[in-house]
């Protein structure tokens, strides 16, 4: 094993952990367990343990490095500038590839396969196997199934994904290829559309089209976009996250567009790992990793990059007392904090209050609350006292799988809040729109 | 000693069920979840900052309430084994290394806020909480907790209680054993006791004064009650540049005589500034020999004079410019430059050790040209970053531990700086702690009859040296154990 | 080193620490004489009586100043030089050991951070836990140790100065003290009021507690101290009866004194402050002094010091006024001074009294202990209350430095005698 790990992973890169400890409280499972094992200097030790060879990766080991949630919280926190991620992936990669020569590679499971794998990263498949969820919303049949107990006859992790789903938006059709810019023309960009996202979270695509559009952008949608491959390099499997990645090269007229713009948090950050990509898994195919590091390059998170253009004052008053939720991938993976706040403080009568520990991640982590579902549920529900104790009635987050995460624990605490990505209170005011319904009440002083 | 070793190293005449025996004991104390015993699971229990020597505990038990840290201490002292506790693990000296293995008693699932009274300005916390979540949670009370190590951000208040914890801000306002008024400790025999209270003025000994900074060795702090200070109403924050080191040296030595206190007064030479530099692209001069990051708070309406009076003296010492910050984010990034300079390290060498020493603020041009002379002789790069109004020097020594040769040489190096500060009338930790790192120091540090009056006060409160043995003091207590001899320097972060 | 006091008793003066050091090792190896340790004697009435034939042991020679490096603002001196000598000393370079002492003419350092004695200023400035940076002393088996250091920020071996400060001289006898040192502040203000009650006086205080300036003195007196207090500087606090006296404290540059008086005053007004007196500079340590002379003024049959969270100071100060106690409080501390009046002046009375502020304070975390009172008292009175929760600490603690119990036994609370409370 010890032989296996040190093909892929950088050995150096051990070294540059000084362990001094700092990372430890930025990790949210070290913060739920105490447990050094379950923090990042813990996990780096563990993993370099298993390189020398002074341990077996013994399923006690694997178990603490799989309940890493990928958060990066600890690159972050790390003054020594460790690469934590460029640890684990690998060193996960590894496991996947020994695994697999021993006949248990959890990839084949039915779960990774049928689910992970063969759903998630298709937006229309995703679409049409929630159908039958978002009609069952919609008739209250899912309530009426809940009570009667019937999900419990589903897989486990079925019933989960079953309990995550909001309320589904009705299926909204594709965007156009162009939209052009309102006013005078500032930029042009294309707009990644995710695919966990498209399919849940139409609106927020169209929100952030709009919005750029309103900031004088002329938007490209290229229809022959797939899935970023987060899932799949996150989880062992690169050589179809390099699949995806490269037909991604190919939709994006990258020479052509100033930037292009993603509004998942994980998924920009994938995007910018395209370039680790490149380097680990392109090595011999120099025209590939150049093509991949051009497409990198032009990444920009919306906030980011709206930031940078200077954004149109918008007009419309929402008086909400809201806080901000920073997701993982955009914190940590991208070092974006200040921009999206910097945004939401342009909207008239938005007061932010601040969210305690608003940079630890809230249990979602890609598919993580599948997978772990135990740690997933402690974190959305610290997530959720964090949320509660700010008094804050609509919580903002930018990233599709946080925002799934904290509104099903929302739900189960029936309190009256709404989750909504920053881009689309943006667009309700730069639209003089008001805040639903039920929140146009007085906010609660606190 | 211990009875446990056998787990681990193989059954001796019936030893194992003893063993085994404690094992489930604790396991009805704690659970299983609250319980590590495979070897696995134990290695990253071997060291802290600390990574020079190594021993992992033969159990580790992460206790949820004081009850069970009692419980738990009376199995130790019933089997006859040895126990230590840990905070976050971030001593730089040592402090949580089980010497003689045993149980290391991990108190990071005690970590709540008891309770916040902003009207008597104090707080209660459970030992394991995080240094700065305390903070957090005052945020907006016009409070805060004032020791602010650079570790903050992970290490515990329990912790900070064992090592008498300093950081930047210590110069104006005291060290931790400054800002703790009460302790709940649960002794090394098993009872809880009481140090202290929240009220002032008490007919008793300063116990919890004496608890602070005792490394874990009168027992384990099960609760703190702490001090809450007023934030300050205005910041200034400056950057001096001095053309050379004994410059900046003495434009410290001007500011403390002259009688003012800033809230902090850190010193970085050239070789971190070249490194921060690279990191961070704050627009320090390549070229000075050294710049000081000054801070004074207070009043709005004293700040400027003050720093006014401190521009005068840095430009009567020397400087060639004295810049000021400007805004929030210009001050949080010179001090996320300040507090993250050892990361930056890396980028100077592959390998590097540091020491803590201390001399009199007046002697820091002296101490500074003997560690360049000392550099020098031993073919040392040596780069300096530390607490200068405190006198609390941090040299890094600057190496690559694949040379056998060299590394020696830094070893030697090191401990020459160390004897400087004692002969300069300082000492060798002012802030990291004795731990096992500095053991050998103290006989130089103190006389025979001191250590022996630190060793009986020890004897007295820890009767059978099973708390936290070979700590501190270089004498091993009744447990007989030797101190671990240092072969080599280690590669760590200092706060 | 041997010599005889004026009444003829036996008293040992040692001249170095090393004599001191030989004495005690003798004593303790051979008569094993109770000793009783002896600075500027400002302490002595303090806690129980001697035991008989106690000998006492005087530091006052021993008052040399080690070393003086006023550029690292600390100083290394033995511990029987006199509180004014040693202010003298450190004024001429404008520094000073910011803690209060009264009779400062006759208290010596050593006595000073043995009885931990502080005064008013301790909630801007500290005690002297917080300047001891060094210490030196020899045990009851007469070892001359050493801890700490001369820098001011030093982890290394335990800290025995915090130990030391307080003890009572029930450990060792303290021969060398290093002081961390502060500057005699360019500037400074008293701004003294009247308010109508202790109630106003609370919220007051409660008010300063989020004040944006930064007071190094909160000061309460009951009408009656004040008097005391106002004849004793000649000073006009002027303070109606019933009422309550505030004085507020604060210092640093000149800019920085009139801001904060000022705004101090924009504060207080919804209190309704009458009888505004402004103190400056120079002005101010006559007060100061007076008010920290207080707890010293020994006419009266009994004097005692309360600590109590700040937020009980007004429910136990309501409680003590009602008995005619005259009372002083270091406010934002929650530290209570008062004498008893006459009325009080029996034992039964003053027993009783004391058992009721007892029971006040407990309810705020708090104790009471008696500074002073007739000599025949002591048999019966508890001077300390009840035992806190680290006496069992204490006593091993005493039986590692004085196995033998020869420094003050029985006098203090780490091992009071034994009495009938």
């Amino acid at each position: 094993m010890a032989e296996r790990v040190l093909d892929h992973v950088e050995y150096d890169r051990f070294l540059d952990c000084v362990h001094c400890g700092l990372c430890t409280s930025a990790c949210p499972t070290y913060l739920e367990t105490g447990d050094e094992n379950n923090s990042p200097r813990g996990r780096i030790y563990l993993m370099r343990a298993v390189a020398d060879g002074k341990l077996p990766l013994s399923d006690t080991v694997q178990r603490h490095l799989d309940l890493c949630l990928d958060c990066r919280s600890c690159e972050t926190a790390c003054p020594s500038g460790v690469q934590y991620g460029r640890l684990i992936e690998p060193f996960r990669a590894a496991t996947q590839e020994q695994a697999s020569l021993a006949g248990q590679d959890v990839t084949r499971s039915w779960f990774h396969r049928g689910i992970l794998y063969g759903l998630f990263p298709y937006p229309n498949r995703m679409k049409w196997a929630l159908a039958p969820a978002r009609w069952a919303q919609r008739l209250g049949l899912d309530r009426l199934a809940e009570t009667l107990g019937l999900f419990s006859l589903f897989p486990k992790k079925l019933r989960r994904m079953q309990r995550l789903l909001p309320p589904l938006p009705r299926p909204e059709r594709a965007l156009p290829v162009v939209l052009s810019a309102q006013g005078t023309k500032r930029a042009r960009v294309g707009l990644f559309t995710g695919c966990v996202a498209e399919a849940v979270f139409s609106p927020t695509n169209r929100a952030t089209a709009r919005v750029l559009q309103a900031n004088g952008c002329e938007v490209v949608v290229p229809p022959t976009q797939v899935c970023c491959g987060a899932i799949h390099y996150h989880s062992g499997t690169a050589e179809q996250a390099l699949k995806f990645a490269l037909q991604n090269v190919a939709a994006f007229p990258v020479d052509g567009l100033d930037a292009i713009i993603v509004d998942v948090a994980g998924g920009g950050a994938l995007v910018q790992e395209y370039k680790h990509i490149a380097e680990e898994l392109c090595r011999e195919n120099p025209q590939q990793q150049t093509a991949l590091r051009a497409l990198a390059g032009k990444m920009r998170d919306v906030s980011e990059f709206l930031m940078e253009l200077g954004p149109v004052q918008p007009t419309g008053s929402l008086p909400l007392k809201a806080t901000y939720h920073d997701a993982c991938h955009l914190v940590h993976a991208q070092r974006i904090r200040e921009q999206p706040r910097d945004l939401l403080e342009l909207i008239p009568d938005l007061k932010l209050v601040p969210l305690a520990e608003s940079d630890i991640c809230c249990g979602a982590a890609g598919s993580y609350n599948l997978t772990e579902a135990d740690m997933a549920d402690r974190l959305a529900q610290r997530k959720l006292d964090n949320i509660l104790a700010s008094g804050a009635q609509v919580v903002l987050s930018a990233n599709a799988g946080c925002t799934l995460q904290i509104q099903a624990a929302i739900r189960k605490s029936g309190k009256p809040l709404w989750t909504v990505h920053p881009i689309e209170l943006l667009d309700l005011s730069y639209r003089n729109e008001p805040p639903p319904e039920f929140l146009r009440v007085q906010p609660t002083t606190n | 000693m211990s009875t446990l070793r056998t787990i681990s190293g193989g059954p001796t005449d019936g030893t194992e069920s003893a063993g085994a025996q404690m094992l489930e004991r604790f396991r009805a104390i704690v659970g299983d979840d609250g319980m590590l015993s495979r070897e696995d699971e134990l290695l990253v229990f071997e060291c802290d900052g600390f990574v020079i020597e190594k021993k992992a505990p033969d159990v580790v038990l992460f206790p949820t309430t004081t009850e069970q840290v009692v419980q738990i201490v009376r199995i130790c002292n019933e089997f006859d084994v040895p126990f230590v506790p840990r905070g976050a693990g971030t001593s730089l000296a040592g402090g949580c290394l089980p010497v003689g293995g045993g149980v290391m008693i991990t108190l990071t699932r005690m970590q709540r806020i008891l309770e916040i009274n902003l009207r008597d300005r104090y707080a209660i916390v459970e030992p394991g909480l995080v240094n700065s979540h305390l903070t957090r949670a005052l945020q907006g009370t016009g409070y805060h907790y004032a020791p602010d190590p650079s570790s903050q951000g992970a290490c515990t208040i329990c912790g900070n209680v064992a090592t008498n914890s300093g950081g930047p801000h210590t110069l104006k306002y005291g060290v931790t054993v400054n800002h703790v008024t009460g302790l709940e400790v649960v002794t090394p025999e098993g009872e809880v006791i009481q140090l202290g209270g929240v009220a002032d003025s008490r007919p008793e000994l300063d116990l919890t004064g004496l608890f602070v900074g005792s490394e874990g060795t009168f027992g384990i702090c099960t609760k703190a009650i702490v001090r809450l200070t007023r934030d300050p109403a205005a910041f200034r924050t400056m950057l001096g540049v001095f053309e050379t080191v004994r410059q900046a040296t003495e434009a410290i030595s001007a500011i403390i005589a002259a009688g003012i206190v800033p809230a902090a007064l850190e010193m970085m030479d050239q070789g971190i500034v070249e490194a921060l530099e690279a990191a961070f692209q704050f627009g320090f001069p390549l070229d000075a020999g050294a710049v000081l990051l000054i801070e004074v708070d207070g009043l709005a309406v004293g700040v400027d004079d003050e720093a006014k009076k401190i521009i005068d003296l840095c430009r009567e010492s020397g400087a060639r410019e004295v810049r000021s910050a400007n805004s929030p984010q210009e001050r949080q990034k010179l001090w996320k430059c300040r507090k993250q300079a050892f990361g930056a390290i890396g980028r100077l060498s592959p390998s590097y050790c540091t020491q803590d020493g201390v001399v009199p603020r007046t002697r820091l041009p002296e101490i500074l040209d003997f560690i360049i002379d000392c550099g020098h002789r031993h073919g040392v790069r040596i780069v300096n970053v530390f607490h200068a109004g405190d006198g609390n020097i941090h040299p890094i020594l600057l190496f690559d531990e694949r040379d056998e040769a060299q590394t020696q040489r830094v070893l030697q190096a090191s401990h020459e700086i160390l004897d400087k500060c004692i002969e300069l009338g300082g000492s060798v930790t002012g802030e990291h702690g004795i731990g096992v790192e500095k053991l050998s120091f103290m006989q130089k540090l103190f006389g025979e009859s001191d250590v022996a009056v630190m060793s009986d006060l020890r004897a007295a409160l820890n009767p059978d040296g099973r708390c936290s043995p070979s700590k501190l003091l270089p004498t091993a207590g009744a447990c007989g154990m030797e101190e671990v001899p240092q072969i080599k320097p280690g590669r760590k972060a200092p706060m | 080193m041997k010599s005889f006091t004026s009444d003829n008793t036996e008293e040992h003066v040692p001249a170095t620490p090393a004599e001191l050091s030989r004495l005690l090792a003798e004593n303790a190896a051979t008569d094993r004489r109770p000793l009783l340790p002896a600075g500027g004697r400002t302490s002595l009435q303090f806690g129980y009586d001697p035991v008989s034939g106690s000998v006492p042991v005087s530091t006052t020679q021993l008052s040399r100043v080690v070393d003086y490096p006023a550029r690292d603002m600390t100083i290394t001196v033995q511990a029987g030089i006199r509180i004014e000598k040693l202010a003298a000393t450190l004024a001429a370079e404008r520094q000073q050991l910011a803690v209060d002492v009264p009779q400062a003419h006759r208290a010596t350092l050593g006595g000073v951070a043995a009885c931990n004695v502080s005064g008013p200023r301790r909630i801007g400035l500290g005690t002297m836990r917080d300047y001891v940076i060094g210490i030196s002393a020899v045990d009851g088996q007469g070892r001359l140790f050493k801890a700490g250091g001369r820098v001011v920020k030093n982890v290394a071996g335990y800290d025995l100065c915090k130990l030391l400060v307080g003890s009572m001289g029930t450990l060792a006898i303290i021969t060398e003290l290093t002081l961390k040192l502060r500057p005699i502040p360019e500037s400074s203000a008293l701004l003294w009021a009247s308010l109508p009650d202790i109630q106003t006086a609370d919220r007051a205080i409660e008010r300063l507690l989020t004040s944006a300036t930064r007071p190094h003195l909160i000061e309460l007196l009951k009408s009656v101290a004040a008097r005391h207090i106002d004849s004793a500087v000649h000073a006009d606090l002027s303070c109606h009866d019933g009422g309550i006296c505030i004085g507020i404290g604060v210092e640093g540059g000149p800019r920085e004194v009139s801001w904060q008086l000022a705004t101090l005053k924009d504060e207080l007004i919804e209190f309704g402050p009458t009888d505004l007196v402004e103190i400056l500079d120079d002005d101010c340590q006559p007060v100061i002094t007076a008010l920290t002379e207080f707890s010293t003024a020994s006419e009266e049959p009994l004097t005692f010091q309360a600590g109590v969270r700040p937020s009980g100071l007004s429910a136990f100060w309501t409680e003590a006024a009602a008995r005619g106690i005259s009372l002083q409080a270091h406010a934002a501390n929650g530290v209570v001074l008062g004498h008893f009046p006459d009325e009080l002046a029996t034992l039964e009375h003053a027993q009783t009294t004391l058992e009721d502020l007892r029971r006040l304070a407990a309810k705020w975390d708090g104790c009471v202990t008696v500074l002073q009172c007739p000599p025949e008292w002591k048999a019966e009175l508890s001077l300390f209350g009840p035992a806190g929760g680290q006496r069992q600490w204490e006593s091993k603690i005493k039986q590692s430095f004085d196995p033998h119990h020869l420094l003050n036994p029985g006098r203090f609370f780490v091992e009071p005698a034994a009495r009938t409370h």
